[in-house]
């Protein structure tokens, strides 16, 4: 399991402070997918960069099976770069411009596992087939894909190393509704196919609902509510979950 | 102004014969709203910069005709055009940010457009920037004045422009792709100060791919397909009894939580 409890972190400029995340608590359980969803701004994305190791916080822990995630720790642990790997929210800046689309999936490979050119092939090419990018666009560099297409590469980039926690930050933001649609059910199949604890952060509403078998909600870095959920949104108790809710568009 | 009239407008790139926006028309009057529908590449953006007069000539092959109470709007000079857009026609863009000056406070800026196209002195504009701004949903009138959009969040800038074009008396506001980015609330409250726009005498035209934004503005849809038109009516309607199975996939990507995911496990 991977668990931050009671995290908080505080950025400081010059004399001004900003608390991102207040005493924030939240596990990944294997098998389980979870959706942390809240407004811009509320602190989700930094909470999911201290969960991956990326940054440490100011307080409170982050432990994988026990053993601490916090940075500067985490960076030298092959491992643990290897079990944890996120899906950044913008799939053309996340990518490296020059790299083809099939040596931006296999860079992972090469820098944390070591396989031979052979077995990285066979798991490149595996790769682009489930997340159903055709194999003509493995030369192809980032600037020549469509926004769907770019976030599949990154998909596959980030289950290069077979991680066992797979972090989505705003996997859908910018995408049209029928490609969102597509990213959400590929990103669900993959989650049945690996069984790996899967977080998704959004502010998507309709998306969260749509996802989770848990649901937190973040409101100005606090965690309100964190529960599982099983497709009612009536049992989302706190104001903020419920206003969330009723601010979608009537199905009728 | 009374009308924006749009008669078989077709757009294509010079060297490709497959047309962009293929014979699209459509009719929009004062306190109407009127909605493109449809995925990236489906035509609409393209629709809202030709009637803007933004495809270059050397790139693009534009027909058919786009009329502002009579006046034809394709192809008109650049020196006519100076006097239409900005003042009688706002544009909202899909990214905010970068219509806005990053160095200059958002106060500044909204001063600056006032003075260049009303004669109202600067205690007047004053006044006006601020009630704008709150017709536009934003309360924190000083506070937004005084900040430089980096400061203020995506839903903010794009009620900022809301704001901007409520300031002018603009009597069409072009919006492309206005909530794309923002959550739920922030989303409504951005639809609800176009629908207050409207209620003010102005016609919207409202680009868009979500058609629970789309419901919540109200007006007609036209669903876009390849640059054509697959289906149109009023947004509730369509909503409720979509007609063509590209509309009911849009309809169903729109509210996705609706389906039967949970039960399907």
């Amino acid at each position: 399991m991977l668990i931050a409890e009671h995290v908080t972190k505080t950025y400081r400029n010059g004399k001004s402070e900003t608390t991102a995340v207040k005493d924030a608590s939240l596990s990944l359980i294997p098998g389980e997918l979870t959706v942390l969803v809240g407004q811009s701004g509320c602190g989700k994305t930094t909470l999911s960069r201290i969960l991956a190791g990326i940054i440490p916080p100011t307080s409170g822990s982050v432990l994988l099976d026990g053993q601490s995630v916090v940075p500067p720790a985490r960076r030298k642990n092959r491992r643990l770069n290897a079990e944890i790997q996120v899906v950044l929210q913008d799939a053309g800046s996340a990518l490296d411009p020059h790299f083809s689309v099939y040596r931006s999936i296999a860079e992972p490979i090469r820098n944390l596992l070591r396989l031979s050119k052979a077995e990285e092939k066979a798991r490149v090419t595996s790769l682009m087939e489930r997340l159903r990018l055709p194999s003509a666009l493995a030369d192809r560099r980032p600037g020549e894909l469509s926004g769907g297409q770019l976030k599949r590469v990154c998909i596959a980039r980030a289950l290069a190393t077979a991680p066992r926690y797979l972090i989505f930050d705003e996997a859908t933001s910018g995408l049209d509704v029928l490609v969102k649609e597509s990213i959400l059910d590929l990103i669900r199949e993959l989650h049945r196919e690996t069984g790996a604890a899967t977080l998704m952060i959004t502010h998507d509403m309709d998306a969260a609902l749509y996802m989770a078998d848990r649901i937190a909600v973040m409101l100005r870095g606090e965690i309100v509510e964190n529960r599982p959920y099983t497709g009612d949104p009536g049992c989302l108790e706190h104001p903020w979950s419920r206003r969330l809710v009723e601010q979608m568009e009537p199905y009728a | 102004m009374r009308e924006l009239k749009v008669s078989e407008l077709s757009v294509s790139l010079k060297d490709k014969g497959q047309p962009l926006v293929d014979k699209l028309s459509f009719r929009l009057g004062a306190g109407e709203s009127l909605i493109l529908l449809g995925q990236s590449g489906c035509g609409k953006t393209m629709t809202c910069r030709a009637v803007m007069g933004l495809l270059e000539k050397s790139r693009f092959r534009v027909s058919g005709s786009a009329s502002l109470d009579g006046g034809e709007l394709l192809g008109m000079p650049e020196k006519h055009r100076a006097g239409i857009y900005g003042k009688k026609v706002a544009f909202v863009p899909q990214n905010p940010m970068t219509a806005l000056d990053p160095s200059v406070s958002i106060g500044r800026q909204m001063d600056e457009t006032l003075h260049l196209h009303t004669k109202l002195n600067r205690a007047q504009r004053q006044a006006r920037i601020r009630a704008s701004l709150l017709e536009a949903g934003l309360e924190e009138t000083e506070r937004v004045c005084h900040s430089r959009p980096n400061m203020l969040s995506g839903g903010m800038i794009q009620r900022v422009l809301i704001a901007l074009a409520l300031s002018t008396g603009a009597e069409l506001v072009i919006a492309d792709e206005p909530t794309t980015a923002l959550d739920v609330v922030l989303r409504n409250e951005t639809v609800d100060a176009f629908v207050r726009l409207r209620a003010k005498g102005a016609a919207v035209l409202f680009v868009t791919h979500d058609f629970a934004a789309a419901r919540r503005l109200g007006g007609e849809v036209l669903v876009m397909r390849e640059g054509t038109l697959v289906e149109r009516g009023d947004v509730r309607e369509v909503w409720a009894s979509p007609e063509k199975e590209y509309t009911k996939a849009l309809v169903r990507a729109s509210a996705l939580s609706k389906g039967a995911r949970h039960a399907d496990r």
